[in-house]
């Protein structure tokens, strides 16, 4: 086990029925860093990101974080922080009360809570639009919130599924970048699932590349690059 | 394919309703029928309120003691009925579709079972139940409560007739709902408990409200089986249908038709707050339904597969809410219809008032389930494969019988055909009479199940669109072959859902009959009506052997219904699972 893996995957299987999702996965995320799992659709990574956020649970195998295995632990001790593919935003909520629903959880005071909502909103260069309601949102702002909320909890592990499958090529690059110097400036390691392989290339410091369950590589994206371990990879990464 | 683009943009510009043929013929047909069967019947209604005279004559009719008492013991023990059906209906909808346990299908195939048993039996079956010597109520009597003949036993008619209501309005919902709204809850760090009340029942309040609303009205409204509970002390226990019977009986029809309208008038008013509410909500959820497509399941936290004290609890509370509700009076039904053994039923059963009676009601049950099925089918076609102004006015209005009582849908027709009606003279001219014989209670079941076909039908060619049909009009085809080899099978299982509710509510209706039978034994009763009149003269084992003909139709129907159920619903997930398919090639 690397000792810098804040986020380490050990022999991890998953079937759902007779599918199986995950076959024999190993893997580690660095502390502070950004990890992509990469992957055509189907190839088990959602399943991988779900695993390590409580919201599935492996058949067999440790999910580590910080030295201890969390596997017993439920989605809502683990301290992770989720941004779904669709935002997932409360719907009937404003910006400031989805922002501001871990806080609320946790009991923290009303001006505490406030005072956090708009600190987080600066972050992502939504200010005041804390009354907005999601349905009055364009898709990047609610990217965006949806981040934001994630993150309020102050949690060790920011989980992202496919963040920017929803919105438009134009607006995409903007925002690879900017996941990518939030992700610094916040410190926060970072996992989040892509099938975008010029996105992993972009955003990641270290890539990990699955196919049908199975891990076909891991490394940075010089190294796969230059060194493609399988056929598959070499496919992947040059003809998509 | 230009030229048929180009076709397309002229019909388009010349605001024609849509390409398939027939639009003319089916116009015609809804508004013919909708005028006759529901609006000229309502308009005598107003007809009648404005013979009253002044509006002062009309204030003190309807603001007299024994009125205001009665509106306030309707509403008030509605509110009350509909409250307790909407936390009920909430955790019966959660647990059907979020808990897995043995008897599962059994429960979600009698909650319909208020709608196929016909209210008068629902009545005498709850009245004996909750009566001081009843099974139920004779516990409560040893600890000094009564239930019959006070407001608890009619708020507990009133949640019996309105649990299908809630628990199907949130149903539908709950299986749709979207796992990530709890799972990002979860994330965050909530509670099970908080994510259900901070999250998930927003998204639901909607349905929750719709359902309600419409347990509310029908509690208003409901006659059958309330007034046998009722006891219609004056001024503790008359509910406002009764008085509105009460002065029927006396031929106070200017009475009958001002209490008559002030319940209207609440009804509506109460429809259309509850429309607004949710018209307004819909806001909220614009642009972002049902994200991901597909109803995940969540899966448990706790591995070792056992079910959280939680579970349990709400199961336990939902089939013992269920129990008691809704089988013990069928239990009721069967034991006292055999308490006198069984030659005695044989005989109550194959007596001449009784099958006399069982031949009006089947009489009226064709009657209305052919002419509404024809109504059905056509105006959903109409209102769902065409495009023109009024089309929301007119489902409004076939609505109409559906949120009215059943007594006020028999004063109707007496303000029409009867002797003080209008159409009255025109037809006894002519010899026919309408009132008080079999015409009369065949008009009477037609307008109550009016919108029942048209209301299974509607949603399912509504989400079907008519891309279809379109296509097919452009080959040429018409009207009556793309009807048949397109349009109809895609709602042959809707078609005959519909036909199978229609059915029951007609055979149980008693109301509206009720008003406009005149009760002439051998002549002018359906079942329902011979089964009050037996209990009434307490033959009372008689009464529960004839009720249980209406009954045992009423489990064959709610067993054909489920058949239907999943076949209607494997045919949509197997349409969904080619989609699916489809999309992944």
């Amino acid at each position: 086990m690397d000792n810098k893996d804040y986020v380490y995957l050990s022999h991890i299987n998953k079937s759902f029925n007779d599918f199986k999702a995950s076959c024999d996965v190993t893997f580690g995320a660095a502390k502070g860093a950004l990890t992509a799992l990469l992957g055509p659709s189907g190839s088990g990574k959602t399943t991988l990101l779900r695993m390590i956020g409580g919201l599935n649970h492996p058949d067999s195998g440790e999910i580590i974080i910080d030295g201890r295995v969390i596997n017993a632990l439920p989605a809502s001790k683990r301290g992770i922080g989720f941004v779904f593919q669709n935002y997932a935003l409360f719907r009937y909520m404003t910006v400031e009360q989805n922002i501001g629903f871990g806080l609320e959880v946790q009991k923290k005071s009303k001006e505490e809570i406030k005072k956090s909502v708009k600190e987080l909103l600066s972050i992502v260069s939504l200010e005041g639009l804390e009354k907005r309601y999601p349905h009055q949102l364009s898709g990047g702002q609610r990217q965006r919130v949806a981040f934001a909320r994630a993150i309020a909890n102050n949690p060790d592990v920011l989980l992202l599924d496919e963040p920017f499958a929803a919105i438009d090529a134009k607006v995409r690059r903007e925002l690879r970048s900017w996941l990518r110097d939030i992700v610094k400036q916040v410190g926060i390691t970072s996992i989040f699932v892509t099938h975008d392989q010029e996105e992993a290339m972009e955003v990641a410091d270290r890539i990990v590349i699955i196919n049908e369950g199975k891990i076909e590589q891991v490394g940075t994206p010089e190294e796969i690059k230059e060194h493609p371990a399988t056929d598959f990879v070499k496919d992947f990464i040059y003809l998509t | 394919m230009s030229d048929v683009r180009q076709e397309l943009k002229k019909i388009i510009k010349n605001d024609s309703p849509g390409v398939i043929p027939g639009f003319g013929l089916l116009l015609g047909i809804t508004l013919t029928m909708l005028t006759l069967i529901v609006l000229i019947p309502l308009a005598s209604l107003v007809i009648e309120t404005a013979q009253i005279g002044s509006l002062s004559d009309f204030i003190s009719i309807v603001t007299d003691k024994y009125m205001m008492a009665g509106y306030g013991v309707s509403l008030f023990c509605s509110f009350i009925a509909a409250v307790v059906n909407t936390v009920a209906g909430v955790i019966i909808a959660w647990v059907l579709v979020r808990y897995d346990f043995k008897w599962k299908s059994f429960l979600n195939g009698i909650i319909e079972l208020p709608f196929a048993i016909p209210t008068a039996v629902a009545g005498i079956a709850l009245t004996s139940l909750y009566c001081d010597t009843g099974w139920i109520g004779s516990l409560f009597t040893k600890i000094g409560i009564d239930i019959a003949y006070t407001k608890t036993g009619i708020i507990i008619a009133m949640i019996f007739v309105g649990i299908p209501f809630v628990v199907r309005s949130v149903q539908p919902v709950i299986e749709k709902f979207d796992v990530e709204y709890e799972e990002a809850a979860l994330s965050l760090g909530a509670s099970p408990a908080s994510t259900f009340f901070k999250v998930i029942l927003p998204e639901l309040f909607p349905s929750i409200l719709a359902g309600f609303g419409l347990a509310f009205a029908r509690g208003i409204g409901e006659y059958g089986s309330v007034v046998f509970i009722a006891g219609n002390i004056p001024l503790k226990t008359q509910i406002a249908p009764l008085l509105i019977m009460a002065q029927l009986q006396q031929y106070n029809y200017a009475k009958a038709t001002a209490i008559a309208l002030v319940l209207l008038v609440i009804s509506f008013a109460l429809m259309l707050a509850i429309n607004g509410l949710q018209l307004y909500m819909q806001r909220f959820t614009a642009g972002s339904d049902n994200m991901s497509g597909i109803s995940k399941k969540i899966e448990p936290f706790d591995d070792t597969g056992k079910r959280p004290a939680r579970e349990h609890t709400l199961i336990a509370v939902a089939s013992l809410f269920l129990f008691v509700m809704l089988i013990i009076p069928l239990l009721v039904v069967a034991t006292y219809a055999l308490r006198d053994g069984a030659a005695a039923y044989a005989e109550a059963i194959f007596d001449e008032y009784t099958l006399h009676a069982l031949k009006i009601t089947l009489i009226a049950t064709v009657f209305a389930v052919v002419i509404n099925t024809v109504f059905g089918v056509i105006a959903a076609v109409l209102l769902t494969k065409y495009t023109f102004p009024g089309r929301g006015i007119i489902a409004t209005l076939i609505d109409l019988p559906f949120s009215i009582s059943p007594v006020i849908a028999g004063l109707i027709f007496i303000l029409t055909f009867g002797t003080i009606g209008w159409a009255g003279p025109f037809f006894e001219r002519i010899g026919i009479k309408i009132v008080f014989a079999v015409p009369g209670i065949v008009l009477a079941t037609v307008f109550v199940t009016f919108p029942f076909v048209f209301r299974e039908i509607f949603p399912v060619l509504n989400a079907q669109g008519r891309h279809e049909e379109e296509a097919a009009a452009l080959m040429g085809a018409g009207g009556f072959t793309i009807f048949r080899k397109i349009t109809f099978p895609h709602m042959k299982w809707a078609f005959a859902y519909g036909i199978v509710l229609c059915a029951a509510r007609a055979m149980g209706e008693f109301g509206a009959v009720s008003v406009i039978s005149g009760h002439l034994r051998g002549k002018t009763n359906t079942l329902p009506l011979h089964v009050e009149i037996l209990y009434n003269e307490f033959n009372t084992s008689e009464a529960f052997a004839v009720s249980s003909i209406l009954v045992i139709m009423a489990l064959i129907i709610l067993i054909v219904r489920n058949v239907l159920e999943y076949r209607i619903k494997a045919n949509e997930q197997m349409i969904e699972e080619e989609r699916l398919a489809a999309d992944k090639e």
